[in-house]
């Protein structure tokens, strides 16, 4: 098990390489498991186009061959970057005395939920929930087939079949599987390592930059959305698209505020990899491509620099969507996105019914604690409701920020818009979906929506820029200016 | 704003989320338990699931597509008693089996079901998941949902 979570990092390493050489070594971190897992997905989708085998050690040296060519991208991006010792200056000087106590709080915070995890995952998976089977069985059956495969499993279809999702958990999972020679036991505990690895990365990347407490506040935020460790521990992929999407917007985010190309490149492999690990995840690339838009123009880029940020940062995501729908189409595959709407439900329901129906259970999403689950008291109730995320961000948001109130409300409306685009953006989704409406919403809307919730918790350390940053955030395209490279 | 109130915040800010992240577990937990305590299926081990997960009943997905014509829908369904406890949680993913490898089969009120049967005293966790257990396929027509 050891051997396989060091393989899993140790083939996104050659991507982090150039950002080591910079001595930026938080950013490199934060890169690490998003290149590693989509490294691995790499010759799997070769293999789907060419039939390349991927038996044995050949996926692993495959794997690398990618994660060198990210690197590659990544030394080409960070040579472009024009002032790197001035966005490598830490956010927080005149408080450095106070780093090592913060460095401390916020890493014994992490590594006791990181410890928990690990405890809560060989509890689920001692005893399977058996209301989980279908999608636990579902996905573990994936991967297994990858892992037992040597090419694409493309012999297991006929055309028209249905291969719901992209599949960068499942061939995570495989990965720990194949290498580890694991059982089904352990490959479900390695979901732990994933719910560890992504946080820890991202809050690597991210102490230096929002502070260490805060830093472990925002990336805890996936897992403070109710039912999400329950969800990740039932082996459904929304836990790993919610720390992708969560964690790619933040990188993102500082990328654009300190106009750092080195944490664009970590955030646009993130989009990455929630794009390849379930269709929601193109859904969520759209809106946090507007969101990020917005961001960048609140931070004093002009329209046409935020448009050339935003393009930098879905390239990957790009690039996987359509790699994976190629695969489809050449296999002859049908998925979520190429809906095959055979099945016409509903009939009767006009559009108004169908909205009235969504936003019930938009409101029981965004009100319900866990359905079901008996909560003791107020507190618990409230602890692990949604509740206790949005209504925090809604608060103080505006409260931290700067400027008029004016100022305040902007800067509030930019922070959430990602998640208020994505919801939109799922009612949409809902309202012409083919399926069954009722059942559609019963099963998907509260495993979908966990990603609004941690996004908009983790916007809130987003609200007030470190003094050096407000400072300075008026001229940080002029930074690109050779005149002040000085 | 003193050091030691920031970084008193940020702690008092990590136990909160460190609380929100708490309280679910034990719920969860004690429902799982709850769950179990009702004599739901167990998976004994890996190999089980692995004997009901893959191979898929080849012989059996190949009946289904050479006896009944193309359109047809299938309701993918174990009957193993009358409690109904067992077959709420297999057919789900046989189900979804189904339509991962045969779309042109589908389940759709109103129209005749098939329906894949296993002995009633074959266990679940044992042998009626292992290949060549499930025994038989029923046919039978469906009212429309509603009437």
């Amino acid at each position: 098990m050891i051997l396989a979570i060091l393989l899993w990092l140790g083939i996104g390493i050659p991507a982090s390489i150039p950002y080591f050489r910079r001595r930026r070594f938080g950013a490199g971190l934060a890169v690490l498991p998003m290149s590693a897992s989509l490294s691995l997905l790499a010759p799997w989708i070769v293999s789907a186009y060419t039939g390349l085998c991927t038996a044995g050690i050949w996926w692993g040296i495959e794997s690398a061959i990618f994660s060198m060519l990210l690197g590659v991208v990544a030394e080409l991006i960070l040579q472009g970057q024009k002032s790197p010792a001035v966005i490598a200056k830490p956010a927080f000087p005149n408080r450095q005395s106070a780093w090592p106590v913060r460095v401390v709080i916020a890493g014994v915070f992490l590594l006791i939920v990181s410890a928990w995890n690990i405890g809560i995952g060989e509890g689920f998976t001692q005893t399977i929930p058996p209301f989980q089977w279908d999608g636990y069985a579902t996905w573990l059956l994936v991967t297994r087939v990858i892992a037992d495969s040597d090419f694409f499993p493309r012999h297991l279809f006929v055309p028209g079949s249905q291969w719901e999702y992209p599949i960068l958990m499942p061939v995570t999972l495989a990965w720990f599987r194949r290498v580890g020679e694991l059982g089904i036991h352990q490959s479900t505990l390695s979901l732990a390592f994933i719910a560890i690895a992504f946080p820890m990365a991202t809050w690597a990347g991210l102490w230096r930059k929002i502070g260490p407490g805060w830093a472990a506040a925002a990336v805890s935020a996936p897992l403070m959305v109710p039912r999400l460790i329950f969800w990740h521990y039932g082996a459904y992929a929304d836990g790993m698209i919610v720390m992708a999407d969560v964690y790619a917007m933040m990188l993102a985010m500082v990328g654009i505020r300190d106009n750092d190309r080195g944490y664009l490149f970590a955030g646009s492999l993130g989009l990455a990899v929630a794009v390849a690990t379930k269709n929601e995840g193109a859904l969520w690339v759209v809106a946090c491509a507007i969101g990020l838009g917005l961001y960048a123009m609140e931070n004093k880029a002009t329209f046409w620099q935020a448009v050339k940020k935003i393009a930098c940062c879905v390239a990957p995501a790009i690039v996987v969507f359509l790699s994976w729908w190629g695969v489809c189409k050449m296999l002859g595959l049908a998925n979520d996105v190429i809906a095959n709407a055979s099945v016409k439900n509903d009939p009767n329901l006009t559009v108004a019914g169908r909205l009235g129906m969504i936003l019930y259970y938009f409101g029981q999403s965004f009100t319900y604690p866990a359905p079901g689950l008996g909560y003791q008291s107020f507190w618990q109730a409230l602890l692990s409701s949604p509740i206790f995320m949005y209504l925090p961000a809604l608060l103080l948001i505006p409260l931290l920020s700067a400027g008029n109130w004016l100022v305040r409300l902007r800067r509030t409306a930019v922070l959430i818009s990602t998640p208020a685009i994505f919801c939109v953006g799922l009612i949409l989704i809902y309202l012409i979906t083919p399926k069954p409406l009722e059942w559609h919403l019963q099963t998907s809307l509260d495993r979908v929506i966990m990603v609004v919730f941690a996004a908009m918790f983790a916007m809130i350390f987003f609200a007030r820029r470190p003094a050096t940053q407000q400072a300075t955030s008026a001229d940080l395209h002029r930074r690109e200016k050779p005149a002040d490279r000085t | 704003m003193p050091q030691w109130a920031i970084a008193l915040a940020e702690a008092g800010l990590l136990v909160a989320v460190g609380c929100a992240i708490a309280v679910q577990f034990e719920p969860t937990q004690k429902y799982l338990t709850d769950v179990s305590a009702q004599g739901q299926p167990r998976i004994a081990s890996d190999d089980d699931l692995y004997a009901w997960m893959i191979p898929y009943d080849y012989d059996l997905i190949r009946k289904v597509r050479t006896e009944y014509p193309k359109g047809t829908s299938v309701l993918v369904d174990y009957k193993v008693d009358n409690t109904n406890n067992v077959t709420i949680a297999t057919a789900g993913i046989m189900q979804r089996m189904y339509l991962t490898l045969f779309p042109d089969y589908y389940p759709k009120p109103g129209v005749d079901e098939l329906i894949i049967c296993a002995h009633k005293d074959v266990r679940p966790t044992d042998e009626m998941l292992s290949k060549g257990r499930l025994l038989s396929l029923v046919r039978r027509k469906v009212a429309e949902a509603g009437q």
